[in-house]
């Protein structure tokens, strides 16, 4: 998805004085600017990236975990979504906030700190309203921002259960590169207008990976409604972007494939925290808010962030939610915005206390019914799918959890945890990551391999099966071929496969895959060759002996070694010579009459012209051609397009092609001119106006009148020439002959 | 013809045995895609029509080498 991040500079000159002097001094502005001065201060400070570095070292913590928040949630986010993730993050808020405003007020402080602007009218001063209003920052800004920051929390660790499950994360990696290649392979998914997917498109990707459209059981884990949670994650993920209204991905999946497993997870994860048109809810409620998903997930994500790092120990999930409910409780709520309706008027302290705790105790009720549910929902759903967490199960319900080395790197990208395990040392079989088979299977062992090994498999073999410990592959010609083709050369392929495989290569897969390699030089296409041609064998035969780098082809031709030196200089020897691109627009070297006559005009004919004439048309001479009806009949009904000869005629006539000889192509072609009606008349020129009305008007020339030219000719029927001669005779006209 | 022309940029398919050639140019779809037999054993693809050629090769159970 694209980046929501806006550059402030079109929006500092709606901010009134005030607010930008405020906004100056995160920066080290001076309070006693003017306001254009206090634009260009902060306009110079944004590009300023030493400035911005140290203007973000300075910031509290809570204010440096906004922007992270921001960064995380694409660069916008909605100010509440800001506020509960600073709340779920435990960390400590410097100033004082009113409980019953904490949103607002947090948003007020972080646009004022010239870290984050709001959208909307008022830009600069934070209003909210009853609106959801978001929050953006520069692109800059950004950049300087590491991942969220938490406070640590602490979680009393459960025993670890009988029954756990976990996914793997190549197992999970290697579902995340098959929906790329099917989204690759269909090129893209297109939005409509409105930026909504096309439903056509979604239902060829689910029907492309097999996807059932209800929920998906993993693990014995229900996933409501994954298919529409997975679409939808993916095109809020960096993985995709917009080209010409259609979501393509940025990067190839080979190279996705090579990054960290952390890192390809983590982008999904990003695209999760985005989703607001799916929820993990089994029991979906109406009234539940759209808009509070992804505020409810960046708290949860926060939640987990705050576990502690350096132990294995399980928690249960109640746990876990209690921290969640003592951290965001009295602000959150999957119903939308939380309002406390408490009327301190004529009460006492305790009075109040004991009103807020009966309030407190209502929403925590009202929390465990919703909001405790959609948390177990969360981590059984994307977050186990994802690899992010191991769960502990107790009657088929996970009861307790704990953070995967890959959950741990996803939410801890500054400490660089290793996920994978370390490359195979050369010859060390041993150790070897996968077995290669007689048959050409290849069994992988997924908890040894590393994203480059699998992105190996993944550009030379087959995926053919893929479970939780296991991946199958299969080496076929296609597949080594395709891997070849992309720039592998045989020796370093069969070398890396040897590497990491547990045994040897067997010997007929290595001669096999030997003899589908030396397939690809049986046939070679050129895309852009360098042909030298002579005048006769003998000026070619005495340019082979210099040092001209190529090979004979025919008896007047050099095919030249494709080097960057030779395309730009040929030696001296070989004397001045014609050039011919083929890259660009060939020389307009024919010339056609009106009858279908073709005929080569230049010194330097390129190899195209003659044979491209040779099909459409009867060659009569040397370099001439004649267009015929048959000839072209004859093309067209062997599935040519008459386009393609107008086109070539177009593109290679020294003049304009002749409207008629146009016309008649498109007639042979079978495209036919709607006919034309011929018929004889008799001519009558009379430049006198009365004598014209006259005749026109006349009794007894209406019958034989049929019709009239522009002003002052008029025709007569030929078959009563003799009839009208004398009617005019009669009335004194005389009658000379015509000459038009 | 005074002076040697360079083609330059030139789509060309190039064969290890002629015999390759000769069965492209009896199989209708390939034929079309090709203009000019140079020698026994290369052959001026048309304009743009590489990548037709390509497919139909593959079709054909050939894996060529495609040099760009």
């Amino acid at each position: 998805m694209s980046n929501l991040s806006r550059r402030f500079d079109p929006y500092l000159p709606l901010v009134n004085a005030d607010k930008l002097k405020k906004m100056g001094r995160t920066y080290g502005g001076d309070s006693k600017m003017r306001k254009q001065e206090c634009v260009d201060f902060l306009l110079a400070a944004l590009a300023d990236p030493e400035l911005l570095s140290q203007a973000i070292e300075n910031l509290e913590p809570f204010e440096q975990l906004s922007l992270a928040l921001v960064k995380q949630m694409g660069g916008a986010a909605d100010y509440q979504a800001v506020g509960i993730g600073v709340l779920a993050s435990g960390i400590n808020i410097s100033i004082r906030m009113r409980r019953f405003n904490f949103f607002d007020e947090l948003a007020t402080h972080l646009v004022e700190r010239g870290i984050l602007l709001n959208e909307g009218y008022s830009v600069g001063s934070f209003y909210a309203g009853h609106s959801r209003v978001k929050l953006f920052s520069d692109p800059r800004l950004l950049a300087h921002v590491g991942a969220p920051q938490v406070e640590p929390a602490e979680l009393r660790a459960a025993p670890t259960p009988a029954v756990t499950h976990v996914r793997m994360p190549p197992t999970v990696v290697l579902e995340l590169i098959g929906f790329l290649q099917t989204l690759d392979s269909m090129g893209g998914l297109g939005l409509t207008q409105k930026g909504e997917l096309r439903v056509n498109d979604v239902r060829k990707f689910q029907k492309a990976l097999q996807w059932s459209t209800e929920d998906w059981e993993i693990d014995g884990l229900v996933f409501k409604d994954a298919t529409n949670a997975l679409i939808h994650a993916l095109r809020h993920s960096d993985f995709l972007e917009f080209a010409a209204n259609v979501l393509v991905l940025k990067s190839p999946v080979e190279t996705v494939a090579e990054r960290d497993y952390a890192d390809q997870v983590s982008m999904l994860v990003n695209g999760f925290l985005r989703v607001s048109e799916w929820t993990e809810s089994q029991t979906k409620r109406w009234s539940y808010s759209s808009s509070n998903y992804p505020q409810g997930r960046a708290a949860l994500l926060m939640a987990l962030t705050s576990l502690p790092l350096d132990t294995d120990e399980f928690y249960t999930i109640d746990a876990l939610d209690t921290l969640l409910f003592d951290r965001i409780g009295e602000h959150f709520s999957l119903e939308g915005s939380v309002h406390r309706y408490i009327s301190t008027y004529q009460k006492t302290p305790d009075e109040i206390r004991q009103m807020e705790a009966e309030w407190l105790a209502e929403k925590r009720e009202k929390w465990l019914k919703q909001e405790r549910q959609w948390i177990e929902d969360a981590l059984s759903s994307w977050l186990y799918f994802l690899g992010m967490v191991e769960l502990g199960i107790a009657g088929k319900r996970p009861v307790a959890f704990r953070l995967t080395e890959l959950g741990k790197a996803v939410l801890h990208p500054a400490k660089a945890i290793p996920v994978t395990t370390a490359a195979t040392p050369a010859g060390d079989h041993a150790s070897g990551v996968w077995v290669v088979q007689p048959n050409f299977d290849v069994m992988v062992y997924l908890d040894r391999t590393t994203p480059p090994q699998l992105a190996f498999l993944e550009r030379h073999a087959e995926r053919t099966q893929s479970q939780q410990y296991m991946a199958h592959y299969r080496l076929t010609r296609d597949s080594v071929y395709q891997g070849l083709e992309r720039g592998t050369t045989l020796d370093a392929f069969l070398e890396e496969l040897g590497r990491h495989a547990q045994t040897p290569l067997p010997q007929n897969v290595t001669v096999e895959i030997r003899e589908w390699a030396a397939l690809r030089d049986q046939v070679i296409l050129h895309h852009r060759a360098d042909l030298l041609e002579f005048a006769d064998p003998a000026a070619r035969d005495a340019m082979l002996t210099t040092s001209l780098d190529g090979r004979a082809v025919g008896d007047r031709y050099l095919l030249l070694a494709s080097t960057a030196t030779q395309r730009q200089r040929l030696p001296k020897s070989v004397g001045a010579v014609e050039r011919l691109n083929y890259a660009q627009p060939l020389p307009k070297i024919l010339r056609a009459d009106e009858t279908g006559g073709l005929q080569l005009k230049g010194a330097a004919i390129d190899l195209l012209i003659e044979a491209q004439l040779d099909h459409w048309a009867d060659r009569t001479k040397d370099g001439q051609w004649q267009l015929t009806p048959a000839t072209v009949g004859e093309c067209i009904k062997a599935g040519g397009r008459i386009n393609e000869l107008i086109d070539l005629l177009t593109a290679r006539l020294a003049h304009k092609l002749p409207p008629l000889l146009e016309l008649a192509l498109r007639n042979w072609s079978g495209r036919r001119t709607k006919s034309a009606e011929l018929e004889r008349f008799v001519v009558l020129r009379c430049d006198d106006d009365d004598g014209l009305h006259a005749i026109l008007t006349s009794k007894r020339l209406k019958p034989y009148l049929r019709g009239t030219h522009e002003d002052n000719l008029v025709l007569f029927a030929p078959e009563h020439i003799e009839e009208v001669q004398e009617i005019l005779r009669w009335a004194g006209i005389e009658l000379t002959e015509l000459r038009l | 013809m005074t002076k040697p022309i360079l083609h330059e940029n030139l789509p060309i398919i190039e064969v290890a045995e002629a015999y390759l050639l000769d069965m492209l140019i009896e199989d209708k779809v390939a034929a079309s895609l090709l203009l000019t037999r140079l020698s026994d054993q290369v052959a001026v693809v048309a304009p743009a029509k590489l990548d037709t050629l390509l497919a139909r090769l593959l079709q054909l159970g050939h894996t060529p080498k495609v040099v760009r």
